[in-house]
């Protein structure tokens, strides 16, 4: 809490603290990704708001949001991948082609891999409707891959985001097994007989 | 964009236009000590049930042909409400000026008096209250829950009486003569000299599931009156 505090402007923080603290706190959830020709600052509110930081207006989307990761981490976790859901994008709804044109969208990597994304929450004074204090981060990172499937009926288009940090940890020949092992560590002879074992190595943590 | 597709009033039986705001909030559930943080967000948006009952044979045709034309949710319904809670002009002038209390002879004469039968020095009094839908008197952004309006309609709206700007629909929570204070907060920026629709509310809504379509097609079929489920529409 200390350090979420301190991320507050320093006029905005006895303000967030009592907002904090009361039975019904109004918070937006955004989602800002950084698409090349038309980047979007999304917000679950249907009603846009301009924040105090960035001077961003987060606008309501139409819909494009339609399902949020779950965000988790913490010591002992590899920073994993998110998976937003997006809907189809407004001005396709009365297109002849608009599966052509979700497909294309799909495959203009250039658009979105490697480009920021970012999930935030913003508190709101409930009686002004106004934003108080700066939008708080759950969520950085860069997307990575989007993918478009058609079921029956409808459309799923899912954009896989990944931290800075995804993976860490996780060496670059990932393999558990002998030969692995010994490139990271040519001296290491524990995992000789992985192969004729066949089990799933777990560590002993002493 | 989708095709928005008026419903003549006459479709909509008036004692069953319910329409009330919806949202979604989130809570962890009540702590031990019994006491619950609620989540919430600016989320509301129009919720309507509409009963179609005791049509016309004429007003059943039409029902059948507007089924036809939604292509299930595909396009959009535009609603108009009665507003019997406020002042309102129905085309009528004597109507009008009775429901607002003007006395007879005050509208023989062309102008109210003071409540002594006073006027002022040259004979004259007050002009008589003018019927014209309101306009909006300043701009206003996105997001404001007030707004100030002019026009008698306007200045003397009922608090809970319904309004709408550009079919965006908004309910009266307070008003001091035209001072408007409402739910939900504006949709869309609004512009001065903007007409603000008191006498016939408008709403554009979408069927809120297909099965809500469903009736529009087979109410030839299936006779007993019909209930539609809707939700406001925000494109625009």
């Amino acid at each position: 809490m200390i350090e979420f505090m301190q991320a507050q402007p320093e006029e905005y923080r006895d303000q967030v603290m009592d907002l904090l603290g009361r039975g019904a706190v109004q918070m937006a959830v955004m989602l800002h990704l950084d698409f090349v020709t038309d980047p979007v600052w999304l917000s679950n509110r249907n009603i846009p708001f301009t924040d105090l930081k960035w001077g961003h207006t987060w606008g309501a989307g139409g819909g494009l949001l339609v399902g949020l990761p779950e965000v988790s981490g913490g010591d002992n976790q590899l920073a994993p991948f998110r998976e937003y859901r997006l809907g189809m994008p407004n001005e396709w709804i009365d297109a002849e082609n608009w599966a052509a044109d979700l497909v294309e969208m799909v495959g203009n990597v250039g658009e979105y891999r490697g480009r920021d994304s970012g999930l935030y929450g913003q508190l709101f004074d409930p009686d002004s409707n106004q934003p108080v204090g700066h939008p708080f981060a759950f969520d950085i990172g860069i997307m990575d891959r989007m993918t478009v499937s058609f079921p029956r009926g409808g459309v799923i288009v899912s954009l896989t985001t990944e931290g800075f940090m995804a993976r860490k940890g996780v060496p670059v020949y990932g393999m558990q097994t002998y030969f692995d092992q010994k490139r990271r560590h040519p001296t290491d002879e524990g995992l000789q007989f992985v192969t004729e074992a066949g089990k799933l190595i777990t560590w002993t943590d002493w | 964009m989708a095709t928005v597709i008026d419903i003549d009033a006459g479709l909509l039986r008036r004692a069953h236009e319910n329409f009330w705001l919806d949202l979604d909030d989130v809570s962890p559930g009540p702590g031990l000590d019994g006491r619950e943080q609620v989540l919430f967000t600016e989320n509301r948006r129009w919720i309507g049930r509409l009963d179609f009952v005791r049509m016309r044979p004429a007003a059943l045709s039409q029902a059948v042909v507007i089924g036809d034309r939604l292509r299930g949710r595909a396009n959009i319904l535009r609603i108009t409400l009665c507003n019997h809670r406020t002042a309102r002009y129905l085309g009528d002038e004597a109507a009008f000026f009775e429901s607002v209390g003007v006395p007879a002879d005050d509208v023989a004469r062309g102008h109210i008096l003071f409540s002594d039968g006073a006027s002022f020095d040259d004979g004259a009094g007050f002009a008589l209250p003018d019927h014209d839908e309101p306009t909006v008197v300043a701009d206003v952004a996105a997001g404001a829950s007030a707004i100030q309006m002019d026009g008698y309609l306007g200045r003397s709206i009922a608090v809970g009486a319904f309004f709408s700007i550009n079919d965006f629909l908004y309910r009266v929570e307070f008003n001091i003569d035209g001072a408007v204070t409402f739910n939900p907060p504006l949709r869309q920026a609004v512009t001065a000299g903007a007409q603000v629709d008191v006498t016939y509310p408008k709403v554009q809504v979408r069927l809120q599931d297909k099965a809500d379509w469903r009736p529009f097609c087979e109410y030839f079929r299936n006779g007993p009156p019909m209930t539609v489920n809707v939700i406001e529409v925000f494109d625009r």
